[in-house]
């Protein structure tokens, strides 16, 4: 198969694609409002806003670092392991990374502290990962659900799109002049 | 005659930017600024993050903590009854650089900022352009107040230099007031960042990079800043703030905020152990603010945080011994003070606590003059708020009225048994709003008066005589009532005064 014919289509990375942005976007936000009260104390809404869009534009970089995996699995894998139902093995092996990631976040205390057993574990579950989503896609009443999900997400990059648009003008903006 | 391309042209456009980038980077630090008069004195600060006069022996403490000092002090003035205006760093540290309360600059919380408005107010603008300005504060949050003054200061030394390893992001960018409060306060904090994907990977790179990182001198570890991923050997730091106060051109203002001896302590192999005295200290009730931690946990923390203290001395000597040898106190003020104090009793440990008991306020302050040679001691109560207003009277400047510090005795002030000083707990209340909850403490004279607000039902107090009872064990709050009714209002007085100044 050609190598552009490999590719799935953008309207399948796109659901692909929102499912991670809501997230990863949704991680950052849920944080966000938790630190909130406490920058509330001492720093003005101009200041609260900057951090929200350094905070928007990298979640920018990572969602896209993120979609990038289910695609490059494309490319490498034979078609029936990952292209054919792309749009619920990506969300699957998605949700399954940006989960296992949410543990080891929870875990995480200070250099000292760094959860090694999830480290070790983490090699695991990358190699569990793979071969799950592949299964994934061919469970049909779970492909449906994955990919009606993942239709309905797409409501989130009306928002996140412009949002972070903004948030890497400003960046770039704050950071050159 | 050989041709020059356009392709040559465009290469050497190529090179201007960096070329005028580095030596900009070369060159601004060591030009002398337009305006500097070379007769006038240098000023040197090293402030001690965390260190309480209280565990010094140059104050007269049990175990031998401070050789150095002791040896620093024979050709200083020594404050004996200093406090700083706050219990933690922002505001401890915003005081002496402004020389305001903090309930006036408002720097209340942790993490804090001074009030925008007052940002102008610093020690550097006010030193002016006759000085060159030099910083570094090896504490973030301290680098936060030096950052807003960054206009104010020629050369903003980032808290990671002299580090041996650091995973700080926001120095970085060129917003680094922003991207620190982004990306190391907030998206890639050590405990839970809210980064979800590089998160965890900067993590797991910092936590590889610490596991490697040689801890040979230090058997607890080296030492690291409490909040943020930044590893040092105070032997290095030393050294290197030794290198950048010979490259400075008369006359500069220079403040280095050490972070030890603030914990995590970390003691070298020198003075791990030296004080396994089985000494004890007078044992004081359990404050019912306090955490309660059982006496033997204060024991333990106060025999290794002396330990380290005893290490950060034998480093500043080092430091001093570099500055004698090249002269420079020959025409140098040399300010070693901290921002606040530590403490390891009534059930609290440290200082992130609603107490304001002498350990956790009473701070170092010794000042050796130009070509000094004998020793002078002050018992007059100081507070930190005072250091900004002598400093600029020495090089004569004008102090100006919003400063609420007055001139230390020795250096133009007078003793004043009549002048009260306050230091300042209020990190529970929003920095925009009036003062709700805190404490509040006033010297005045031997005597101190402590103002618990908005803790419980009923306001309280305590009264202590420190000249005679400097542990703090005979509360004369209901006893002597003539003298506490007195302070009480002088101190209400104040405490609402501020708010209604803010107001306005």
């Amino acid at each position: 198969m050609a190598f552009r014919n490999r590719l799935p289509k953008l309207s399948q990375i796109t659901s692909v694609y929102a499912v991670i942005v809501l997230m990863v976007y949704g991680w950052t936000i849920v944080w966000f409002f938790w630190k909130l009260p406490s920058w509330l104390y001492f720093m003005t809404m101009g200041e609260i806003g900057g951090i929200f869009a350094y905070s928007m534009a990298m979640n920018f970089l990572e969602s896209l670092t993120v979609v990038l995996a289910p695609v490059l699995l494309c490319l490498l894998l034979p078609s029936n392991w990952f292209f054919d139902n792309f749009i619920a093995r990506g969300v699957s092996l998605a949700m399954l990374w940006l989960g296992y990631s949410m543990l080891f976040t929870t875990q995480m205390q200070d250099a000292e502290g760094y959860p090694k057993n999830l480290l070790v574990m983490s090699v695991l579950a990358v190699l569990l990962a793979i071969p799950l989503a592949s299964v994934v896609g061919k469970i049909s009443i779970v492909r449906k659900f994955l990919e009606a999900f993942s239709d309905r997400a797409i409501v989130f990059l009306y928002l996140s799109i412009p949002i972070s648009a903004i948030s890497l003008l400003f960046f770039i903006f704050r950071n050159l002049f | 005659m050989p041709q020059f391309s356009r392709r040559d042209f465009l290469k050497l456009a190529a090179l201007v930017p960096p070329a005028a980038f580095l030596s900009n980077l070369a060159l601004s630090d060591r030009l002398p600024n337009s305006n500097q008069d070379k007769s006038l004195p240098n000023v040197i600060i090293v402030l001690f993050d965390a260190m309480t006069a209280r565990n010094l022996s140059v104050y007269g403490y049990h175990r031998e903590t401070t050789p150095n000092l002791e040896r620093f002090a024979e050709r200083a003035t020594v404050y004996h009854s200093h406090d700083s205006a706050a219990n933690f760093t922002i505001p401890g540290t915003s005081s002496l650089l402004t020389g305001m309360y903090p309930w006036t600059h408002r720097a209340l919380n942790d993490a804090g900022l001074v009030e925008r408005s007052l940002v102008d107010r610093n020690i550097f603008r006010l030193f002016g352009s006759e000085y060159k300005h030099v910083a570094f504060a090896q504490n973030i949050w301290a680098n936060f107040i030096l950052s807003q003054f960054a206009q104010d200061i020629d050369t903003l030394i980032p808290p990671t230099d002299f580090s041996e390893l650091n995973h700080i992001i926001g120095d970085n960018f060129k917003d680094t007031e922003l991207a620190y409060r982004a990306f190391d306060d907030f998206l890639f904090r050590v405990n839970s960042p809210a980064s979800i994907v590089f998160g965890p990977i900067e993590k797991t790179l910092l936590a590889r990079s610490a596991a490697q990182l040689s801890t040979q001198n230090y058997p607890r570890g080296l030492p690291q800043d409490v909040n943020y991923p930044i590893y040092f050997r105070l032997e290095t730091v030393f050294d290197e703030l030794g290198k950048l106060i010979k490259q400075q051109i008369d006359p500069y203002l220079a403040y280095f905020h050490i972070f030890s001896p603030h914990a995590p302590y970390k003691p070298n192999n020198e003075f791990a152990g030296t004080f396994n005295d089985n000494w004890h200290p007078i044992k004081k009730p359990t404050h019912r603010f306090s955490d309660g931690k059982l006496n033997s946990v204060l024991l333990s923390a106060r025999r290794t945080y002396d330990e380290y203290v005893a290490t950060v001395d034998s480093e500043f000597g080092r430091f001093l011994d570099t500055l004698e040898q090249a002269k420079i106190l020959n025409n140098s003020y040399l300010i070693v003070t901290s921002d606040h104090g530590e403490m390891f009793e009534r059930g609290e440990k440290a200082h992130v606590t609603p107490l304001l008991y002498d350990p956790v306020i009473h701070i170092p302050l010794l000042i050796s003059a130009p070509g000094q040679t004998e020793r002078k001691d002050i018992y007059t109560p100081t507070n930190s708020v005072d250091v900004l207003p002598s400093l600029l009277n020495l090089i004569g400047k004008e102090v100006p009225d919003w400063c609420e510090g007055a001139l230390l005795p020795g250096f133009g002030g007078k003793d004043d048994p009549e002048r009260a000083t306050f230091s300042v707990e209020a990190k529970r209340n929003p920095a925009f709003s009036p003062i709700k909850i805190g404490t509040v403490s006033m010297r005045k004279g031997p005597y101190k008066l402590i103002y618990y607000t908005g803790y419980e039902a009923q306001d309280s107090f305590e009264l202590y005589d420190l000249e005679n009872d400097l542990e703090e064990m005979n509360d004369l709050y209901l006893t002597q009532t003539d003298l506490a009714a007195s302070m009480r209002e002088e101190l209400l007085t104040k405490f609402h005064d501020s708010d209604i100044k803010r107001k306005s």
